[in-house]
Parts: structure tokens; sequence; C-alpha cells
């Protein structure tokens, strides 16, 4: 059974103006309308960012995406994570889903690292107990010392990363969607951070990365969708689907 | 624990580089309460001691009640980030938002307990149904703000219309007028306003004021009607509200 279906799912953006989102348009539309004995109009339109998009994600597939900016990437990794619902077709998935698209969520400057250790956990569903047999490891990991007691805002851009790097990525999802491969610190806590980075991978059971670095892709993928304004334009093997890209980037660029 | 974590946070934030933290607001809202109560028991010609009781436990109750669903209109837009990650119920900003004016609310109460203690007399009655209000005011509020937290990622403009609205509540609720001093005729007409029928249910039931009927119906009519909006937007928008964010 594929872990993440998606069969013929579009998703549509409400274009965002000063008008659309007024409920002062809006009614006036609506009540003028009325008076002038025609339907209000209605000041949105609407933008197909992705186009009856239909593929599995099976276990054992390491799917990367790729393609130009605006092509429909993080639209299709928040369809896939369920940020977003499809607004035609469907989308159905089974198993556990960690989205790593945005890791420094919901840290607080003002609260002490240990406080956002705890947070962050709640956040994930834990329970304080189990945030607390939690929290050593991540500090561990963080190499934080005694500064977990100290609030973020005291920390150095280094340190906040290594921190909200070993929260985000110390639990092993069933489907793990990335946005670019995560790193974090000097070039010693990158190469720890790429060690954890490849184990998550590889205990997931499925992974989906979504990058503009095709080495990444190459490292970690077996299988590739390119992504061309909001359409699958092809799904197979990376090595074919880098050569595909590369002739899309060399026509575009004449 | 989430709603719990998440809804300190945002009140540590709010007070952060503050030694006293929320305790500085209970002191700022005291004596203005005292400037305020000793002002106007003058002007209306009530003991000063009636005037500061009424005042102050309804300027409290108020606050909790109308700044809970003033505040409520940005909660879900404030959020964005955390739906725009993964899968997460527009509750779990109601909840939290909701949770973190309680725990304002419960540090206010320590104005209540003051005046309790030295300008009112309370009895068993009142505060039960005190307790009672509150907690229909509570299921009053859980719809309201999803409702006009939801409606507000759709409509942005809705922010403004809402504090406008909030101003002018403050005006015709009796939080510094009494309803007894409202022509008789007139008397059920202030419970027209949801939050006056809530002010009457709980601070007035606290000061062994009169509870009116009128007010025990419209507080339940206006629940129902809460929970049906609830309902209806979270059919109209809930599914796609991500796209508006």
């Amino acid at each position: 059974m594929a872990l993440i279906q998606l069969d013929k799912a579009c998703l549509d953006y409400p274009v965002t103006g000063q008008f659309s989102h007024s409920i002062r348009t809006h009614v006036a539309q609506v009540i003028g309308g009325r008076l002038l004995g025609r339907k209000g109009r209605w000041p949105v339109s609407w933008v197909r960012a992705l186009d009856e998009i239909s593929f599995e994600v099976n276990a054992g597939d390491r799917l990367g995406i790729i393609g130009h900016n605006g092509a429909g990437k993080t639209s299709l990794l928040r369809l896939m994570s369920g940020a977003y619902s499809p607004t035609a077709g469907s989308v159905t998935s089974t198993g556990n889903i960690q989205a790593l698209t945005d890791f420094t969520l919901g840290m607080d400057a003002n609260a002490t690292g240990l406080q956002n250790i705890y947070f962050r956990l709640a956040f994930m569903g834990l329970t304080r107990k189990e945030a607390e047999s939690f929290a050593p490891e991540i500090v561990e990991f963080s190499e934080l010392g005694d500064f977990i007691h100290y609030p973020l805002h005291t920390y150095s851009t280094g340190m906040y990363l290594r921190l909200a790097f070993a929260i985000s990525t110390q639990f092993e999802p069933d489907i793990l969607i990335m946005d670019e491969v995560l790193g974090a610190g000097d070039a010693r806590f990158r190469a720890k951070a790429e060690a954890r980075m490849n184990k998550l991978i590889s205990k997931a059971n499925a992974l989906v990365l979504s990058s503009h670095a095709i080495a990444n892709i190459a490292m970690y993928c077996n299988r590739v969708i390119v992504m061309k304004s909001g359409r699958v334009a092809f799904d197979g093997d990376p090595g074919d689907a880098t050569k595909f890209y590369q002739e899309l980037v060399a026509a575009a660029s004449g | 624990m989430a709603v719990h974590a998440y809804a300190s946070q945002r009140l540590r934030a709010r007070y952060a580089g503050s030694v006293l933290g929320e305790f500085w607001l209970v002191a700022t809202t005291a004596v203005f309460l005292m400037a305020v109560a000793l002002v106007w028991s003058m002007l209306w010609r009530i003991s000063l001691d009636d005037y500061f009781a009424y005042f102050a436990t309804g300027f409290i109750f108020y606050t909790f009640i109308a700044g809970t669903m003033n505040e409520a209109a940005g909660t879900i837009i404030a959020d964005s980030r955390l739906y725009l990650n993964s899968k997460q119920s527009p509750m779990f900003s109601v909840f939290a938002h909701i949770y973190r004016s309680m725990l304002s609310f419960a540090h206010q109460l320590v104005i209540v307990l003051f005046v309790a203690l030295f300008f009112a007399s309370t009895s068993v009655a009142g505060i039960v149904t005190t307790f009672f209000g509150t907690l229909l005011c509570m299921l009053f509020l859980v719809p309201s703000c999803y409702f006009l937290g939801m409606l507000s990622v759709r409509y942005r403009d809705l922010l403004h219309v809402i504090h406008s609205i909030f101003q002018i509540l403050f005006l015709v609720t009796p939080v510094m007028w009494r309803i007894d001093r409202v022509p008789e005729a007139y008397q059920a007409w202030v419970f027209i306003n949801p939050v006056a029928s809530f002010l009457n249910i709980t601070r007035d039931a606290f000061l062994n004021l009169p509870v009116y009927p009128e007010a025990v119906i419209s507080a339940l009519l206006w629940t129902l009607f809460a929970w049906l909006l609830h309902w209806f937007v979270a059919r109209r928008l809930e599914k796609h509200f991500t796209l508006w964010l």
C-alpha cells in the first residue's frame, strides 16, 4: 500500500490583494450588487499552483523533487505533509509524517534552551515526563552545556541552529519531508549533523526531498520528479531526471 | 501540554524583560481602577466603596470576556507558521489563546479577591452562580474566538472592524454604569449585548446584585448561536484555511 497517494490533485491559491481580503469590499459588493439588481462580484482571483498531480510514494522510496522557482515544489511538499488540502482530486497518506521545512519553528528567544526543548517536544505530542527524559540527549547533541539554562537571545546564530537541529531531528518518522537538506553549525558540528541526517533518512520508510542542490538529490534519492508550471514533467530515475532538468534549464536560458 | 506550553510562552513573550511580569499589569490595573472609581464615584454621587467594588470587578470580567474575543481575531494569523509546516487544527490557536487569557484573568483575580475581602458583600450562592456563569462564558468564548479567528484569516480588515466594535461595546456594556439606572422599560434591551449578559451572570452575581432572567436566556442563546457560527465556518473555511494564510 502506498504511503502517500496523490490522485489528480490540484491546488488553487487565492491571489491575495488589498480587496480580495477585505470584508468591507465584500459586503459593499454584495449589498451594492443587490441594490443594483445584479449578483455581487467577488473580488477574488485564483491561480493554479498544482495541476492534476498523480503519483505514489511507496515504502523505500527516496523521492527527490526539483524544478525552477515557482514550479510548485513547496506547494507539493505542503500538500503531501497535509498542511494544504487539495482543491480538487485527492491526497491520502498513512503513517507518521514529519515535515522538516521550518526547523526553527516555535523557538522562543526569551525562553531558555531547556524550556524550548520542552515546548517543542510538547508540540510534537510528548508529555512533560517524556520530554524530560529526552532532554539530556538533545542537550548533549547540541553541545550547549550550561548555556542550555540561558535564554535563546544570548546564543550565537550557530548555537541557536544547533539546538533547533538537535530538537527537530531527535525522532525518526515513517515519512520524512524536507525542503533542502538541513545543516547547522561549524565544520565539525556539520559532520555530526550530516551523520544524524543520514541516519534519519535511512531509518525513514520514505523520504521526500525538495532541493535546488542536484548533488544532494543524487546522493539521497532513488527516484526524482521534475516539476514544471505546477505539473509533473518527469518522474523516474535520478540520472535521467537530472538530464531532463538540465535540458529544461538550458532551454529556459535560451 | 502543548496548549499550556504555547500559551505560557506567548504570555512570557508579552512581558519579556519585566521582573514583575504579569503582576505589573495587575498593579497598573489596580491604579487605573482606583483613579477612575475615585472620579466617577464623585460624579455619580455614589460611595467610593460601592462604586470601586462594582467598577473594579466589572472591568476585570469585561476585560476577560471582551478582550479574549477582541484579540481572538488575530490569533490564527499570528500562528500561521505552525499551520504551513504540518497538518494542525486551528483549534490549537483558539485553545492556546483562551488559555493565555485565563492565565491573565487568574492574575487579575487578586483584585477581585481584594474587593471581596474589603469592599463587597459576597455570598456562597453568588460565588456558585459566578462560577457557573464563568463556565457558560467559556462555552461561549471557544466558538466565538474560533469564528472571529477563522473569519479574520479570510478577511484581514476584520481585525480593525472588530476593534472598532469593541470600543463601542465598552460604552453600551454596564461596566461603569448600573443596569438599574436604565429606565425599567429598556432594561431587557441591554441584554441583547452578549457581554452585558455574561457580565450580569458573573460580576453581578458575585456582588449579590440581581441576576436577570433575560440575561441568562440571552447568554444561553448567544452560546448556541456561537456554536452554530462555529459549525458554519468550520464547514466553509476550515478545509482550505491555510491557503489564505
